[in-house]
Formats: C-alpha cells, structure tokens, sequence
C-alpha cells in the first residue's frame, strides 16, 4: 500500500513518539491547530515533520476539510503535518521555493513561473480529467452577456499569481492591446476565488474572474452565492493546480511518499471522504507539458508587460 | 350665548363638575411632569446605551478596516465591513461606508447604492457629522455616525454609518403610549370618583335647597333628623341650623296669622263702630221723628214728614246693614264677582271717607259676574282701599277702578298720599311673601298672600303719574285653578 523506502524514512522513536503526542494534540487542538499553522513558520513548528503549503484556491471557510487532509496525510506518512496557508500565492511559492515548506498546493501560474525548481508531484482529476477552466463572470444586473462586456466595469480578481484569477482575464486583455487599469473602471484583488463570487453577488464588483473549478463547488454547495451571477466568459481547458516539490528536496524519498498519498488516495476510506470533499475524482501524475496554455499565456502577457 | 358666559366664568360651574375636573386636571398635571421626566431619563439611557454600543462598534470597525484602508484595499474593507454587519448584534446598521481622504467610495456595505470610487454625494455628507461624533435623527429613526481613520496623526479615511434607531424609538413610543394611555384611565378614574364622592358630599346641599326653595313658596318644614344624623358633622349642625330656623318661621307664621286674624277683628270693629256711628246718627232723627209722631200724629204734615224721615233713616239703615252682609256674608270659592260686590265696597268705606273728608273717584267698569274668588277680592279692594284712606292727605282724593280684559280682573287703588318707598315698592312686587315687619300694617302682606293665592301680579305705580298706585291683577280661574287654589288656601289656613 505505501510506497518503497517510505518506512526508511521514518524518524527515530523518539521522534515517533513525539509525533504521536503532537499528533494527538493536534488532532484534539483541531481548528486553534490551524490558527496556529496559519502564522508561524513551518520549519520551526515540525521538526521532522511535515509541512505542507495550500494556496487559496481552498474554500477559505472549509476548515473541516482542511483538517481532514491533515488527517489523511498524517496517517499515510505516519509524521506530523502542517498545512500552512498564507493569504496570497506569492507567499506560499516563496516559502516553498526557500525551502520553509516541503511540498504545498500551487496555482498552475506559479508552477510554469517556477517550472525549473518545481517536481510534480500530483495534480487533481477533476470530472475525469487533470483539466479545469477559468470563467469571467458577471452580476445579471449588468448588461454583460460576453468578455467584451465587461469593459469599463468594475472587476474582481483573485490573485495577481492566480491563472484562472488572473491570468487568463489578463491575458484575454493582452490580446486585445489593453491592461486592467484602461480596460475597467476599476479593479481590484480578494486572494480568494470564493471571496471573487462574494464581491461581485454583493455588487462590489459588476464581474469578476474565477476558477470554474470552484465556481462548480459553489454552485452545488451555496447557490446562493452564484444564483445572481451569469458566466459571460470561459477559457480553454487548463492544466488543474498541481501538487508539488522541490526538485532540489533535502529528502527525495519525501516527494515520492507524499505523491504516493496523493495517488492511491482514493483506496483509503479517510482519502475518499477527503476527495468526497474536494469534489476530486483522485489525483494522477503528469508531465509538465500538460501546462503549456498556461506558460504560453504567461509568457505573452509578461511580454507585454 | 348663554353657554359661552358659563365658560367662561368656570367659578360659576357646579361644584360637582369643577372638584372632578380639578382632580383630573391635576392627576393629568402630576403625570405629565412624571411622564416627562421617565421618557427623558428613557431617551438618555437609551442614548447612553446607543452611544455605548455604536462607539464600540465604530471603534472594533475603525481597527479591523484601518489596514485595509491605508492600502486602500477595497475588498478586505467590505470584507470587514459585510462580516461587522452580519455578526455585529448589538446594532441595526442601515449601511456602512468606507471613505477615502478625498471623499471617494472605498468600500461600502451596500456597493450598489454607493460604488467602489464613486464620490459620495455633498447632501450625503453633510447628512453625516462632520466631526467625529454621533447625531440622532429622529424623524427618520436613524442614528448617524461618523469617525475619521487616524494613523500616525493624519485622516486616511472615514467611516460614515447610518444606524438603524426604530426600536429604540418604537419602545420609546410604546413607553409613551402606555404612560399616556395609564395616566388617562387615571385622570378618568379620578375625575369619576371626585364626581361620585362631590355629588355624595353635596348631597345634603340638595336636599337644604329643596327645603329652603319650599320655605320660599311658604312651605317651611324641618329636615327630618334622620338625615341629619347620616350626614357630616358640617351639614348635620347646618340641618339642625335650618331646622331652628324653620321651627322659628313657622311660629312666626303662626303669629303672624294669629296677628292677622286680629286685623281682621280690628278692622271689622272700626268697622263696626263706624257703622254703630252711621245708624246712631240717623237713630237720633228717627227717635224724633217717633216723639213728633207720639205728639203730632193727629197732624197730617208733621206726620208724613216725619214718616218721610222715619224712612230715609230706615233706608240708610238698611243700606248700611247689607254692605256690611254682603261683605261679611259666608260666601263659596266658586261664586263670580260681581257688579254689587264692588259697589258694596264703596258704601262700607264711606264713613272712613266722610271722616277724613277725602274726595273718591269710584268706577266699577264690571257689568257681568267674573270668573274669580269674590272674597279674595273684595278682601283685597277692601285692605288697599283702608289703606288709601289711611295714607291720602287730608281733604285729599281716593281713585278706585275695577275692570276686565276678558282674561283677568284687574283693580287700581290710588291716593294722593306720600307713596312707597323703594323697598315697600320692591316687597310688594316680589313674589317672595316675607314674615311682616314688626310694627308694620298686615293689609298689604294680606293682600300680597291672597295675591298669590289667586295667581295675580301686584304692580306698584305702574302709570307714573302724581298719585301713588296699587295694580292688582287676578286671572280669571279654571275649574282645576279653582280646585287649586281651594287647596292653596286650606294649607294657607292651616
């Protein structure tokens, strides 16, 4: 069941047992655990433990499921796990990439930034396929029916890493000669794809963009969210948001026990109640060309930037 | 007219409407400086209370979005500000707006009504305080707060928000209501009670006035003393007061009967002897006639002439004897007046007449029986017309004139005398008949009781002229006015 040399890796006893107690504690500290893990450094929280970064593409409100991933991936790799979130992607790609954080959840952006220094690991099955979309949306009370629409409105992002909450807008802008500040009236950031839904039901924004991903979640789970809001531009299928390393991990064997975890997830009852969750059909490996669109756009909007 | 008079003059309302509206007046008095006083000491805890509660959260809002706004980050500001209004229990908030330094919509908890970076309208910040501070307006049930973002010493925003107050003003209009609506049933309780307890208080005030009101009519009767007994001390002693007093009008009344009925003798003796002088002069000529006729009988001259004056004195005689039957004679209620019964008057009074050698003008203008109480008013003629004679100067005139107007009997006594006083004039005219005056005549309080006794009106020198003046005037009867009057009189005797 568990990957070769996965037991290899295991810590001395007294490690093991000061797992345990922690684990333990943890486990009982539930939600004040992640207030915890949210603000202080990984690498001084768990030592020889593990500590995993996850952007906000997560439902921000879902604590539930947070602790259930950190459940999961405790009693796959039998060590102590960390979730570290930070407000935006930037701050997770650079605790990652400065070696703070072991493996974390990353927006396809940041990986194609970063595709030299970053090992796959494992990325989402969703509806059968490592694939998602990124929408622009608008609020029915607006006239906007298609992408050019939305010009001179006021327009929420997710976050200026995001592809779907970003990216993609940005790149759709390029094309057509123009940036943010002179296409909207205005523009502005919520770090969340949920929050991109919360400001443009309220009003705040006329549109926004968002992950189609997440806006599928929140369709099924708070229509009440969605239910004033109309899609009015999808993009092309996209890499989903891989799960990813360090290619220059200090302990190699890591990276291959975690994207076993992530793998056969759906063979362990705590895994399916975890992709149950996700709404994930499981989590399969790829190979970095599956993010070419994404590196293409990268690269034509950071051209004309 | 009548009523505009009564109110304005409220010290002539009845005791029994002004004691209740007193009472009521002040129970409304006390309440509604009672009332004012909790509903202000109300509106100040709840002003406490909101100004406690909204600096609270203008405090808890100023931190959470102070960041934010620094950066001008527009979505963590609404972020703050939706979680402050869904969480935040302790006030109502309409809506909140973020302010940017020039006055630009950063964020707002109703983005529609004021978008991101629009400038907020001039009428909608002057709504607000331009200071930091609180204002309640009251007529639209909204409390307006503003308070400035301060870092390092300069304004990086301001927060603008409209809470909203209409519970606090509901209760604050239900206390009212409930203090107006208690204190209402108050005054109303106590207007009643003070008008129950006045009219029971009172009472015995009633009861006085429909004693002293049938003193007035002549019907003095004492309270019974069983009233008295269950009365205040207070009324009980004004009882036995008014019941000394009736005791002692009664007797008077008595008395004053008793005197009347010695008038009468009096008047009937001077009568009597003035008559006893009529006959005795013409006696003295009849004796002589009889001697002349004893002596010269046989002589046919002496004897017709003294025959003829034999009979002028009988004549005279006689004249003299059926007046004073006809005045005197029992005579029924029911009898007309009629022509004779005044002229008798005439023939009775002139010796009184020869004696103060008073001239008369008599005219008796009756020429068929008239339906009023003949006694009365031959006794009525007879008293006035004595008294005339008393009162003309000497050698001087007496006027009498009877007469009718189909519809009453009117009869006019006049002399030449000084007259009435005003006072005399005013007691005669009064329907009040009070007691005689010590040393005073009774032919006029006589004449005053048959008057009313007969329903007539006595008028006092109603022509003006140089001869003071009596005017009697008695309606002619009805057969139930003479059953009336039939039992008037019986009391009046009685």
């Amino acid at each position: 069941m568990c990957p070769d040399g996965f037991y290899r890796n295991l810590p001395p006893l007294r490690s093991r047992l000061k797992f345990n107690r922690r684990d333990v504690l943890s486990t009982l500290g539930g939600a004040a655990s992640f207030a915890a893990n949210w603000s202080i450094p990984a690498r001084a929280e768990v030592q020889g433990g593990i500590t995993f970064g996850l952007n906000p593409l997560f439902l921000e409100t879902d604590i539930a499921l947070l602790r259930l991933m950190q459940l999961y991936l405790q009693q796959r790799l039998m060590r102590p796990v960390s979730l570290v979130r930070r407000r935006t992607y930037q701050e997770i790609t650079a605790l990652l990439l400065t070696g703070q954080l072991d493996v974390a959840w990353v927006c396809d952006d940041p990986y194609v930034q970063h595709e030299d220094a970053m090992e796959l690991l494992a990325v989402p099955v969703y509806q059968h396929q490592p694939l998602y979309r990124t929408l622009v949306v608008a609020n029915k009370a607006t006239p906007a029916r298609v992408f050019d629409d939305i010009q001179g409105t006021v327009h929420a992002f997710s976050d200026p890493d995001s592809t779907s909450g970003y990216l993609v807008t940005r790149y759709e802008l390029a094309l057509r000669h123009t940036t943010p500040a002179d296409f909207f009236r205005e523009f502005f950031f919520t770090y969340a794809h949920r929050n991109v839904v919360r400001a443009v039901n309220a009003r705040l924004a006329d549109s926004g963009s968002v992950d189609g991903y997440v806006w599928d979640v929140l369709q099924q789970r708070e229509p009440a969210l969605t239910e004033n809001i109309r899609v009015v531009f999808q993009s092309e299928f996209l890499g989903f948001p891989p799960i990813v390393g360090l290619k220059a991990a200090r302990d190699p064997s890591l990276n291959a026990a975690i994207s076993a975890a992530f793998l056969d997830m759906d063979r362990y009852p705590l895994g399916r109640q975890l992709l149950a969750a996700l709404a994930l059909d499981g989590f399969t490996t790829a190979k970095p060309e599956l993010y070419h669109a994404t590196l293409t756009k990268w690269r034509f909007v950071k051209a004309q930037v | 007219m009548a009523q505009t008079s009564v109110l304005s003059a409220p010290r002539t309302w009845p005791l029994t409407l002004r004691v209740p509206l007193l009472a009521a007046f002040l129970v409304i008095a006390v309440a509604v400086g009672i009332s004012s006083f909790v509903l202000e000491r109300f509106q100040a805890d709840q002003e406490a209370s909101l100004s406690l509660l909204a600096n609270a959260y203008m405090d808890g809002l100023t931190e959470a979005v102070r960041s934010a706004t620094i950066r001008k980050d527009v979505w963590e500001t609404f972020d703050v500000l939706d979680n402050a209004r869904r969480h935040y229990s302790g006030l109502a908030p309409r809506y909140t707006i973020v302010l940017l330094p020039n006055d630009t919509v950063l964020a707002a908890t109703d983005p529609v009504r004021f978008p991101v970076r629009s400038l907020i309208d001039a009428n909608m910040r002057t709504y607000f305080p331009a200071k930091d501070g609180l204002r309640l307006d009251g007529v639209s049930g909204n409390a307006l707060i503003t308070r400035r973002i301060r870092e390092e010493g300069l304004v990086g925003g301001t927060i603008l928000s409209e809470i909203d107050i209409s519970t606090l003003l509901r209760a604050r209009n239900i206390l009212l209501a409930s203090l107006v609506a208690f204190n209402g049933i108050l005054a109303l309780a106590a207007a009643v009670i003070g008008y129950v307890s006045i009219k029971r208080m009172l009472s015995p005030l009633d009861i006085l006035s429909d004693h002293v009101e049938q003193a007035r009519i002549g019907q003095v009767k004492p309270i019974a003393s069983t009233m008295g007994r269950i009365q205040a001390p207070e009324f009980s002693r004004l009882f036995d007061r008014f019941n000394a007093m009736a005791t002692a009008m009664r007797e008077r009344e008595m008395l004053t009967a008793q005197l009347a009925a010695q008038e009468s003798q009096v008047v009937l003796g001077r009568v009597a002897a003035t008559m006893a002088h009529e006959v005795n002069n013409p006696l003295g000529g009849l004796f002589n006639a009889l001697n002349t006729l004893r002596r010269h009988g046989a002589d046919v001259e002496a004897r017709d002439a003294s025959l003829h004056l034999l009979e002028r004195g009988m004549i005279h005689i006689k004249d003299i004897v059926r007046s004073m039957l006809a005045v005197h004679r029992p005579q029924a209620d029911s009898e007309p007046l009629t022509h004779e019964d005044i002229d008798d008057l005439r023939l009775l009074i002139a010796p009184q007449l020869n004696r103060r050698k008073l001239a008369v003008e008599w005219t008796n203008r009756l020429t068929y029986p008239i339906p009023v109480n003949a006694a009365s008013v031959r006794q009525i003629a007879l008293n006035l017309l004595l008294n005339a004679i008393t009162s003309a100067s000497e050698n001087g005139l007496v006027r009498f004139c009877a007469y009718n107007d189909g519809s009453a009997l009117y009869l006019l006594v006049a002399d030449d005398g000084r007259g009435f006083d005003a006072s005399k004039r005013a007691e005669l005219e009064s329907m009040v008949i009070l007691p005689p005056s010590p040393g005073a005549g009774l032919g006029h309080w006589i004449v005053k009781r048959l008057v009313q006794e007969n329903n007539g009106l006595i008028q006092v020198d109603p022509a003006n002229h140089c001869l003071s003046e009596i005017q009697i005037m008695l309606p002619f009867r009805s057969s139930s006015g003479l059953r009336n009057e039939s039992e008037a009189t019986e009391s009046t005797q009685l």
